[in-house]
């Protein structure tokens, strides 16, 4: 009585509300991604330099100065730019992964009553051969 | 318009789920399945790849499939719960304002146990015992209450609110305002509403919050990670993270977080002086233990939760070791030359806020090796890129930062106040939960309050809420010892009661009984003057009765009379009434701060300490006697017009004293000329008060508002000779008292004592001059009896009128 009950209550769950608070918790794991990999922040800082290891300036016109200035400040920037390039990469490709699985979620929840029974079945028909074997 | 009971019933198949199988029973289940699965899942690949047995590869493959099945089964179940668990948690627990209506799963769970009543469901329910319990109510009082016959309240008469969300305090709120029987109950057992809705509040928000923790899955949770690589567009400050350390190590309690009011509002204010272009540097101005480092501390988590105002959300916060780094740099230029360093480097990081314990014992310190960090640091508290945050006591800051306006003025300055009561009950509900759990006690809500109250009130040393903590865990300590399992308001009352010796609480039978014979007890030490002592007596009646107001002394009095009629000796009876012991009175004598330094003398200043704090200090429970206070300087007069006020002063060092705990009793013969007349002209005294009072302030001796300060202004009579002839004879028997320590008896006749009161009685100067006489005749006669030897020891000394020559009466 009560079993029945609660599984009537649970399908209209399953196939209606459900599908929103899926959706929201979804949502949470993109923003989360995007926070964890800071992807915003790496990217508009992409060429900054590397912990602010930089060259200054010194007073007057010297060559090797200026190429010191130059080169050291260039290598900070590039260095910084490969290990952010390195963390977007990731933080992209885990992105993909959360929202490929958030679709297959959905496929899947879609089927989950049947896969479950289906499931069940399987093994105990599995289990059936072995005892008829 | 929706009922309770209709939108209850939605909840009504999870709620059937969970009673079938707990959250815990489901936790447990999908563990085990989801081991199965992968125990089972493993070896069918052992077999397939590894081990050629076709049968026992059927097997693992079929315990697979149900183990899987089971699993994705219990998944599904969860989080179909989880749904109904979890709904409207988040505008509960004020996250965000997402747009919820209708009950919580709680609410919904306790109204469905008895729809018909819902006060026995709410009594019955897990969160109605526990906030009984809270309220001090036992179980068998309140099964007792719901079978007494009452009105009882339909789950489908409460209406729900249409704009948020129904939970268990808005159904104890509901039965406050409509169950008039347990309104009465309450009553009965002496639990104000303020009380219930305190401990209804305390159970359900730790609830609350405990549910919000276990909803990992949610952006608040799941925000408390801090990104990657954000910190790669700042420098590194080596140096500093050598010398730093963990803000957690000075931090009090981390309990004064952005849940209260007061502190939220702190918060908010550092953070937005951080974020200003100019002067972004903070000092936090308050005394030892008001929670500076755990304001610092609720800044910190904002920025690493995201919450915290953009202009910082990429800030560091360091907090500078500085006991580590003279330890190391013990010379001036190494010093100097490490500090620059260090905040160069920060400097270049971009994004450091440095945390400097203590401004004003730093400077002193550096001070002290010749380095001046004002000078050293004014470049770098002019810079945007690196804030400071300093903190700072109150006499620190008056003694050592005031004087250095320059570098003050690189600051914005927050003072912190101590915490009120209520914003204490909220900080000590954590700490209790803490140390019920270490001294397997409970805490009722009355018990906080009452901590919170006796720990402003009788507890000296200290500020809040830090006091109060302490003295929570002192409880605890108690209770766990004494076997106590159930703290409630008196056991908090009669620890403080024990530590201080001042009653404090609800009055008890033994302090009853002296209130009520207070007149009595007081005549015993004090001749005549009843008039002045039943006002006495009324008054402090009044004040222990809790009419009075709290942040004030325990009682004030203006004592008006001539001299020697028994002013001092009230207050030495009081003292000994009520502090229990003469010892107990600290006299000060006025006339002392009568010159245009009156103030400092007694308040000290940065350099020395003043009479006044000192008293204070030393002996905080007290009758504080201010003898001629008609003579004391203006500006003193102003100090006992906030003190008679507020109980509390600032000391020249900026310190706060209390001075709650005393007995405040100023004395003056002002108008001693107008009371000698009228009790001459055989005029009633008690119409002439005020008449008394007029005369003192024409004569601009005191100004009416300090004379309205007081409690009470008691006038004292002249003595009669009556009275004089018993002082005369209790002064006797003292003389009597010290004779019989040497070892001799003595007995004067009667007849000689007649000549004595003669001799001594001036309505003017009342017992003094009697004083005089007992000292000049009797005394010096024994003097001379014990020293020619005419009395052995043990022997009595005789004395009458007879053994005196007319000479030596005549004195």
């Amino acid at each position: 009585m009560v079993f029945s009950y609660v599984i009537r209550d649970y399908f209209t769950w399953h196939y209606l509300r459900a599908w929103k608070e899926l959706f929201n918790v979804w949502l949470n794991f993109l923003w989360f991604t995007i926070h964890f990999f800071s992807i915003p922040e790496l990217f508009y800082s992409l060429f900054a330099p590397w912990k602010r290891m930089t060259q200054e300036r010194k007073q007057g016109f010297q060559i090797e100065d200026i190429a010191a200035f130059i080169i050291i400040n260039l290598l900070s920037r590039l260095l910084g730019a490969f290990l952010r390039t390195i963390i977007i990469v990731a933080g992209l490709f885990v992105l993909t992964l959360v929202i490929i699985v958030g679709a297959f979620t959905y496929v899947f929840w879609l089927l989950a009553p049947l896969t479950i029974i289906a499931s069940f079945i399987f093994g105990f028909s599995m289990l059936l051969s072995y005892i008829t074997i | 318009m929706k009922t309770l009971f209709d939108s209850a019933q939605s909840f009504a198949p999870a709620i059937a789920l969970e009673s079938i199988l707990s959250r815990n029973n489901m936790y447990f289940l999908r563990t085990f399945f989801l081991i199965g699965s992968a125990l089972s899942g493993g070896t069918s690949l052992v077999f397939i790849y590894f081990l050629e047995r076709p049968q026992l590869e059927a097997v693992a493959f079929g315990m697979t499939g149900i183990f899987v099945s089971l699993w994705l089964e219990q998944i599904l179940l969860s989080s179909y719960h989880n749904s109904f668990f979890f709904r409207g948690l988040n505008s509960v627990v004020g996250i965000e304002n997402e747009l919820a209506e209708g009950p919580t799963y709680d609410a919904a769970k306790v109204i469905l146990k008895n729809t018909s009543d819902t006060t026995s469901a709410f009594f019955e329910s897990a969160f109605g015992a526990a906030v009984l319990l809270r309220c001090g109510i036992l179980p068998k009082t309140a099964a007792a209450f719901l079978e007494t016959p009452r009105q009882k309240i339909h789950a489908n008469s409460i209406i729900l609110p249409e704009d948020r969300i129904f939970t268990i305090i808005d159904l104890g709120k509901h039965l406050l305002s409509h169950d008039q029987a347990f309104v009465q109950f309450l009553k009965h057992e002496g639990i104000s509403f303020e009380t219930f809705i305190g401990a209804l509040t305390w159970v359900m928000s730790t609830y609350h919050q405990e549910k919000r923790r276990l909803r990992w899955w949610s952006k608040d949770s799941l925000s408390k990670t801090n990104g990657l690589g954000r910190e790669w567009t700042y420098g590194v400050a080596y140096l500093l993270q050598r010398f730093s350390r963990d803000i957690r190590t000075s931090a009090i309690f981390s309990v004064l977080t952005g849940n209260t009011p007061y502190a939220a509002e702190k918060v908010q204010e550092i953070e937005a002086i951080l974020s200003q272009a100019q002067t972004a540097n903070v000092l936090l101005i308050g005394e030892v233990g008001v929670g500076k480092i755990d304001l610092i501390m609720e800044v910190e988590r904002r920025i690493n939760n995201g919450t915290a105002l953009d202009a910082i959300t990429q800030k560091h916060i360091v907090v500078l070791d500085t006991n580590r780094l003279f330890a190391t740099f013990g010379n001036k230029q190494e010093l100097e030359v490490t500090l620059i360093n260090l905040f160069d480097e920060a400097l270049r990081s971009g994004n450091i806020i440095i945390v400097i314990e203590n401004l004003s014992k730093v400077l002193q310190e550096t001070e002290a090796l010749g380095v001046f960090i004002p000078e050293l640091l004014d470049e770098y508290l002019a810079s945007p890129s690196i804030h400071i945050i300093a903190t700072d006591t109150p006499e620190g800051y008056h003694s050592t930062l005031e004087p250095r306006g320059g570098f003050v003025r690189r600051f914005t300055e927050i003072l912190l106040e101590s915490a009120d009561t209520s914003a204490t009950v909220r900080v000590l509900q954590g700490i209790a939960l803490r140390n019920e759990r270490i001294y397997n006690t409970i805490f009722t809500y009355s018990s906080l309050e009452a901590i919170a109250t006796a720990a402003d009130r009788y507890i000296v040393e200290g500020v809040m809420p830090d006091k109060a903590v302490k003295l929570l865990i002192e409880v605890a300590t108690a209770a766990g010892v004494s076997g106590d399992d159930l703290i409630d308001a008196n056991f908090v009352y009669e620890l403080v009661s024990e530590k201080t010796g001042v009653p404090a609480g609800p009055i008890k039978d033994e302090e009853r009984d002296l209130l009520l014979h207070l007149e009595d007890k007081l005549h015993q030490q004090v001749i005549g003057q009843e008039r002045a002592l039943d006002a006495i007596a009324r008054t402090m009646r009044r004040a222990r009765a809790g009419i009075q107001s709290a942040d004030k002394p325990i009682g004030s009095f203006l004592f008006l009379g001539p001299t020697g009629v028994g002013k001092t000796e009230t207050a030495k009876a009081l003292a000994n009434i009520f502090f229990g012991g003469e010892h107990k009175m600290q006299r000060l004598d006025m006339s002392e701060f009568s010159g245009s330094d009156a103030l400092f003398k007694l308040l000290g200043d940065t350099n020395q300490s003043g009479t006044l704090p000192d008293m204070l200090r030393e002996r905080p429970y007290c009758v504080l006697l201010l003898d001629e206070f008609e003579k004391a300087d203006r500006s003193v007069h102003d100090l006992f017009l906030q003190i008679l006020d507020e109980g509390v002063f600032t000391d020249g060092r900026g310190r706060k004293v209390n001075a709650r705990n005393t007995i405040i009793i100023a004395t003056s013969n002002a108008g001693s000329q107008l009371i000698m007349r009228t009790v001459q002209q055989r005029k009633e005294l008690s119409h002439l008060t005020q008449e008394i009072i007029d005369g003192i302030i024409r004569d601009g001796l005191f100004r009416p508002e300090l004379i309205n300060r007081f409690d009470s202004t008691i006038i004292f009579e002249p003595l009669t000779i009556t009275q004089q002839s018993k002082v005369a004879q209790l002064m006797l028997s003292g003389l009597n008292h010290r004779v019989a320590e040497k070892g001799y008896e003595l007995a004067v006749t009667a007849d000689l004592m007649e000549i004595l009161v003669q001799k001594g009685y001036s309505p003017e100067f009342g017992a003094r001059p009697m004083q005089r006489v007992l000292q000049d005749v009797i005394e010096e006669k024994i003097a001379q009896k014990i020293i020619s030897g005419e009395v052995q020891v043990g022997d009595t000394i005789n004395l009458s009128g007879a053994d005196f020559t007319e000479a030596e009466l005549a004195v």
